[in-house]
């Protein structure tokens, strides 16, 4: 904090106000924005990851990873998100400490659910009750990614499989005539294709995705949602900066924020959607010559 | 695997294909000697299309024999479950046998260039630097040398046809399979094609061709076998075929192809 800050009381109008938006809770509120991206960064990758598993394994010849596949698309599509969210990562948290309890404390006799609690022995608590105050919170987050990364993989499988589906056979059979082991016709020919299919519904997915981050709130993550509301409530003379009910400039700045989010994605979308149509015989690739030239 | 003595490159015996109850090939025998240039007619559904595409396995036949230069293909199952036993034997013989599509099939995410160079360098695994003088030589061959780093979408269908003909010719193959190469062409078109399958024939490259153009069969081909109904009713030299049929089927045929006198 500044120097000239020390004594909030004492300033008025700009100073006043400069001194007030540099406050520590004001920091941790712009550093919530960093959280917000990081999950965005994060969970992206991570969904679309999930999403090639899921629709390979819908897809596999195997059976049982078949069933798989299909089994977690159809349940996460199935189930509101709101509530996966919050199961994913109790459901998670749960079953890592019931793992190591069994594992770090085998000679524990209490069972482990007793009533409406959940009772592990200290040595299997994650974090550890001992560990410092940053690991719960990226803990927290981890999970909250998973949750995320689960959610949305799902969804991005649903996408990728259609995609997959969608690239013409005769592409496919072409390659093979051609010689390509199924390895070859996989990463030269259907892949590279899929991508002409899968682009606008996982642009789609994204967008959502990133509209969805204010659920980190519901996850007790403290994001921009949690600190606009209360560095937004009003402020009585018993805090430093007294101001009344501000929730509506900062929500106005959320909104603000995430426009332009989703502005940039969508400028980035559209070179990327721009990249892999480039020459298709799509509206999009203006691959048959007069079209849109 | 050198072609040793006569052998031919491909040859089928008694070759079965049914779907489901439904009999596509009803026991068809061919050889291909190397310079031949066999043409396959008959009318829609007479199997000559699935014929071509039991050849190189896109399709499984059912029973009877492929050989590849004098190598039978090994199989296991029978009947409905046969399943050609050895994945490389018929990844090996697709590398040598290279197909010419009706809808041309280029890759539509890769240049022209870059579909001619696909299967040798991914495939054979030859050197990308080599097979682009190659590749560039070859639509240089088929006239569309202009179009190298142009995607199919924007070639016209005579281009692309060429294109895919530049693809199959870079796999440097022992046999080609054309697969009705200009019927989805317009007649001005077609002619471009036509153009490059002569030369190819006049080069003495071994061909199977499956084609609606009677002129064009007349022209290349050093047999012709006539299909209907998943049995070869008629076969011989061009001029017999065309010149004197035998059988009545075949006269049909052949006037009912033929544009009005």
């Amino acid at each position: 904090m500044l120097e000239s800050c020390a004594d909030p009381s004492s300033l008025s109008g700009l100073a006043w106000f400069a001194c007030y938006l540099t406050t520590g809770k004001h920091m941790a509120f712009y550093l919530s924005f960093g959280t917000v991206l990081l999950l965005l960064v994060i969970t992206a990758p991570a969904a679309l990851l999930f999403g090639f598993g899921g629709a390979l394994a819908s897809r596999s010849g195997i059976a049982p990873l078949r069933w798989f596949g299909r089994a977690y698309i159809a349940m996460v599509r199935g189930v509101p998100e709101i509530i996966f969210f919050l199961f994913v990562p109790l459901a998670i948290d749960q079953g890592f400490e019931y793992l190591r309890h069994k594992v770090m404390c085998p000679d524990w006799s209490e069972p482990i659910r007793q009533g409406n609690d959940f009772v592990v022995c200290t040595a299997a608590k994650l974090p550890l009750n001992a560990d410092p105050q940053w690991m719960h919170e990226i803990y927290g987050f981890l999970l909250a990614i998973l949750a995320f990364a689960i959610v949305y993989g799902a969804f991005a499988a649903n996408t990728i499989r259609g995609a997959f589906d969608a690239v013409p056979r005769a592409q496919i059979e072409t390659a093979q005539a051609f010689g390509m082991t199924g390895r070859q016709v996989f990463w030269r020919v259907h892949m590279p294709q899929m991508w002409v299919y899968a682009l606008p519904g996982l642009s789609n997915l994204w967008m959502i995705l990133t509209k969805a981050t204010p659920l980190l709130f519901l996850l007790g993550i403290e994001d921009i949602v949690f600190w606009a509301r209360e560095l937004g409530s009003m402020k009585t003379r018993a805090f430093a900066y007294p101001h009344p009910n501000w929730q509506l400039w900062y929500f106005l700045g959320l909104l603000v924020f995430y426009l332009g989010l989703t502005r940039v994605s969508e400028m980035v979308l559209a070179r990327l959607n721009a990249h892999f149509s480039h020459g298709q015989a799509t509206l999009a690739g203006r691959g048959q010559g007069g079209i849109g030239r | 695997m050198k072609n040793k003595s006569n052998d031919p490159v491909i040859a089928l015996r008694e070759l079965r294909k049914s779907y489901d109850s439904l009999e596509v090939l009803r026991g068809v025998d061919l050889a291909a000697h190397e310079g031949d240039v066999i043409s396959l007619i008959g009318s829609s559904g007479s199997g000559k299309s699935t014929l071509l595409r039991c050849i190189n396995m896109l399709e499984v036949s059912q029973a009877g024999d492929i050989s590849f230069c004098g190598a039978p293909v090994r199989w296991r199952g029978e009947g409905a479950d046969r399943q050609p036993a050895d994945r490389q034997q018929v990844i090996d013989m697709r590398t040598q046998l290279s197909m010419v599509f009706q809808q041309f099939n280029l890759w539509s995410h890769m240049t022209v260039l870059k579909n001619v160079m696909e299967a040798p360098v991914t495939v054979l695994g030859r050197p990308r630097a080599e097979v682009a003088d190659e590749a560039m030589a070859l639509l240089g061959k088929v006239g569309i040398a202009d179009k190298a780093d142009a995607y199919p979408a924007q070639l016209s269908g005579g281009q692309q046809q060429r294109a895919a003909i530049a693809r199959a010719l870079a796999m440097r193959p022992k046999a080609l399979l054309f697969d009705e190469p200009t019927s989805a062409l317009d007649p001005e078109l077609e002619l471009e094609v036509v153009k490059v399958i002569r030369e190819l024939a006049a080069e003495g490259r071994t061909m199977i061709l499956v084609t609606h153009d009677m002129r064009l069969a007349r022209d290349v081909s050093s047999h012709v076998m006539f299909l209907n109904q998943g049995v070869v009713e008629e076969q011989g030299a061009p001029e017999d075929v065309f010149g004197s049929p035998k059988t009545e089927r075949l006269r049909q045929f052949l006037h009912a192809t033929s544009p009005a006198a």
